[in-house]
């Protein structure tokens, strides 16, 4: 009973606050409320001072790489997912800077014998699919060039003009291999020595609003030179979709 | 590169990729589209009796305005044709704005500046516009299905009993509505009525120069029945005996580049051919402009809408349905002074719909200048169904003003525009989210109740309380009363009369402090980043500074 009378002592106060600011709050409920400035307009936002979207592009190998490696261009895909972010300078012109996840894959055609048979086989092995890949960091930037010079807020018709890095996290090495079973095995190596951890490429893009075509080429090797490994094409090309971009 | 090129031109696929660059890059940098400015009309034998219809010409005489002016001459055909030489291709002309919209590269448009004749050019968005819509179902709160409760909302909220019980369906009233398309409104049950009465005066479709505009988007159908259609019996909108001139000035869905032009272009068509009044539920926002271009004057919609309003049309646009988007404020033409800006209040809570636009303008002109259900029963292009969107609101208020019109017959637009806000819920009160409240048609014919008692309005010890007299709870059907469900709004104007904060308060009890005004006046009005000196009491008082509150009829004003 002592206790009992010594919370009572120590929250009645507390009730009778709560008491006394409830039977205020609950007297009114605000249900709307506004405070109008119309001079007070944000200064983010797709044709403003500072922009920010997500963005994802898919893009693969255009053209033969080194002649004594075959690089099946088609199938070696590059995938890129990030932000952009955006500084204008004005309606025509705006800086912009791309941090990425970047996975780059390389595929080996099977049709001659390949510098891979010695690195990682014991001899000649064709293979249902024999890749390098790159996982890491690319961080691309670029200038971009309106020529829609009054627009609305959204990013319209561009040209982007840049220059990034690829840091490489992960260089990987995979051969996927049916067997006559209908088992499949696959070997992959991570960490192969093989590989630059940082390679460079230029850019071009050419888009409207969400949608942009992009333009890579590389301007250094994706191989270690001692290892004389051939080199895959320096040119990719592909898709991006920028969401919130109007 | 020259390696890269021919890699690909080795290539079909490769080559497909680089025509699509092509395109873009033919689409986005060979034109852009400009709006064109003469300086002179040069036209002669000018005949208004031949170029307008004769309602037009009873239009003006009734409105007291000459018969024909400067702005109705048409643009000067030699000019036209001068420009379309160097342009690559070019949209409308206007008489309004002596004026014409032309697609063309920089060198074009350079050589068409200077042309003796061009007044000036100016840049246009290369996008278009989206309607102003915001076409989705509504859960189904009611146990009611019956057919007159689908439209009891939009239909009783204008008190539209009130305008058929005293003959009112805007007889004689000729609205042209512009939209994206009127799908199956020649064939729809809803408008059997109307068809009947040979309703529909005029159709044109100003893209593609012809005069069906019966396919394409449903929105104007939709529209439509707000104003004048009929379900199961019942009218949707409170003018069914209205006459219509109906324009498709927009594609739905898309973006091209020739609408803003078409909307003015249809607003001088419609009013040549004796348009009282304009019903437009489309608006244009961040793919032309930006906030502070909201001002009334920059769109070329905006300026289009005041040559309309000057020529005696009462228009009604929608304020758009951006409350809840980033652009959150008004549309344009709905920026426009003298137009009747409708926003939407949601009928289940009888106050502000959240995605209705607010105002003010960039200028900080009072908008949306009245509301009405922003939810509303509607003709489909196959049935009917319940739509969301300002759209919807503004067509209901359009059936509104068109009885108002019919019953003072021989006012002007601007007075039948000024006549209906005065007879909406909030009036003289207003605010951004509900502008002068929902029109009532009761009070076109017993005048608004005169209520100066339902509550006092006091400081005590730098607190704003409210306290409500005991009659008003005594009366248990004005608490259940539409927007007055025990609503209480409140606004504070600074010292210059602009309006700062705006509260819509849920009243529970009789007596209480307006916590949240007391707290903006005491501390808020400073900004969030001001460094206030809490020993300056002279500071903190916030003299000069107003609070109005309106509750069940009464306004109070405190000033400090």
């Amino acid at each position: 009973m002592l206790s009992i009378k010594k919370s009572v002592r120590t929250f009645l106060p507390l009730f009778l606050f709560l008491f006394l600011f409830l039977n205020s709050a609950f007297a009114q409920d605000v249900i709307l409320e506004q405070k109008p400035d119309p001079t007070a307009t944000s200064n983010f936002g797709a044709n403003k001072a500072w922009f920010a979207q997500i963005t994802a592009g898919f893009g693969t190998l255009v053209g033969t790489g080194d002649s004594k490696l075959s690089y099946n261009d088609w199938r070696s895909n590059d995938i890129r997912v990030g932000i952009k972010l955006k500084r204008k300078i004005n309606g025509l012109l705006s800086v912009w800077l791309e941090p990425e996840y970047h996975y780059a894959a390389y595929n080996v055609n099977q049709t001659e014998p390949k510098i891979t048979d010695t690195l990682f086989w014991n001899g000649p092995v064709k293979h249902d699919k024999e890749r390098f890949a790159t996982e890491g960091l690319l961080v691309n930037g670029f200038l971009r060039f309106n020529l829609d010079y009054k627009r609305g807020n959204f990013l319209g018709y561009y040209l982007d003009f840049g220059a990034g890095a690829n840091v490489v996290v992960d260089p990987e090495y995979l051969a996927v291999d049916k067997k006559s079973n209908g088992s499949v095995a696959t070997t992959s190596y991570s960490g192969v020595p093989y590989m630059n951890s940082v390679n460079y490429n230029v850019l071009a893009r050419i888009g409207v609003n969400w949608i942009a075509f992009v333009f890579n080429y590389r301007v250094s090797s994706i191989f270690k030179s001692q290892y004389n490994i051939p080199e895959p094409s320096v040119f990719t090309a592909g898709i991006e979709i920028n969401p919130y971009g109007h | 590169m020259l390696k890269f090129a021919a890699h690909i031109m080795k290539n079909k696929t490769r080559l497909i990729l680089l025509i699509i660059c092509g395109l873009i890059c033919k689409k986005s940098f060979a034109q852009q589209k400009y709006w064109v400015s003469f300086t002179i009309k040069t036209t002669k034998n000018f005949d208004p009796y031949k170029f307008f219809d004769p309602k037009t010409l009873e239009n003006r005489i009734s409105a007291g305005k000459p018969i024909s002016d400067w702005y109705d001459l048409p643009v000067d055909e030699a000019f036209v044709q001068r420009v379309r030489k160097i342009a690559d291709s070019t949209g409308y002309a206007s008489r309004w704005l002596n004026g014409m919209a032309v697609f063309a590269t920089q060198d074009e448009i350079k050589q068409i500046a200077s042309l003796p004749f061009v007044k000036s050019t100016e840049k246009m968005g290369l996008f278009a516009t989206t309607a102003s819509l915001k076409d989705s179902g509504i859960s189904e709160t009611k146990k009611d299905t019956s057919p007159r409760s689908k439209i009891a909302d939009q239909y009783d909220g204008l008190e539209g009993n009130e305008m058929a019980a005293h003959g009112l369906s805007g007889k004689g009233i000729r609205i042209a509505i512009l939209d994206v398309g009127f799908k199956n409104a020649d064939k729809h049950p809803a408008f059997e009525y109307l068809r009947s009465h040979n309703g529909i005066v005029l159709t044109y479709d100003f893209l593609h120069h012809k005069d069906n505009v019966y396919g394409y988007g449903a929105h104007g159908t939709a529209v439509l029945s707000c104003i004048a259609g009929k379900y199961k019996g019942f009218n949707i909108g409170l003018a069914p005996d209205a006459e219509f001139l109906l324009a498709r000035t927009e594609r739905e869905g898309s973006e091209f580049k020739d609408e803003e032009d078409a909307w003015v272009a249809a607003s001088e068509w419609a009013e040549q051919h004796g348009a009282q009044m304009i019903s437009c539920s489309l608006g244009y926002t961040y793919q032309r402009y930006f906030y502070k271009d909201m001002n009334g004057r920059t769109s070329i919609a905006a300026r289009g809408a005041a040559m309309a309003a000057r020529k005696g049309i009462l228009i009604c646009i929608a304020a758009g349905n951006e409350g809840e988007d980033q652009w959150k404020f008004i549309t344009t033409p709905g920026d426009c002074d003298s137009v009747l800006t409708v926003g939407g209040y949601d009928p289940n809570t009888g106050f502000h719909s959240g995605f209705s636009s607010y105002g003010p303008t960039s200028d900080g002109r009072m908008k949306p200048n009245v509301i009405a259900a922003s939810t509303a029963w509607v003709a489909t292009p196959a049935a009917y169904g319940s739509e969301q969107g300002t759209s919807f609101a503004t067509p209901l208020v359009a059936g509104f003003v068109a009885c108002v019109w019919q019953d003072l017959k021989g006012r002007s637009n601007m007075q039948i525009m000024d006549t209906v806000e005065k007879l909406s819920s909030l009036y003289p009160y207003f605010d951004f989210a509900h502008g002068y409240g929902i029109p009532q048609a009761v009070y076109l014919f017993k005048g608004r109740p005169k209520n100066d008692s339902s509550f006092t309005l006091y400081e005590e010890d730098g607190k704003i309380k409210i306290s409500i007299s005991t009659s008003y709870f005594k009366d248990s059907s004005q608490t259940t009363k539409k927007l007055e469900k025990n609503y209480l709004y409140a606004k504070v104007t600074d010292p210059d009369g602009t309006l700062k904060l705006y509260d819509v308060i849920k009243v529970n009890s009789q007596s209480f402090e307006l916590v949240n005004i007391t707290n903006y006046l005491a501390v808020g009005r400073f900004g969030p980043n001001a460094s206030i000196n809490a020993e300056d009491k002279a500071a903190i008082y916030p003299k000069g500074w107003t609070v109005t509150v309106y509750f069940d009829h009464c306004i109070r004003t405190y000033h400090f």
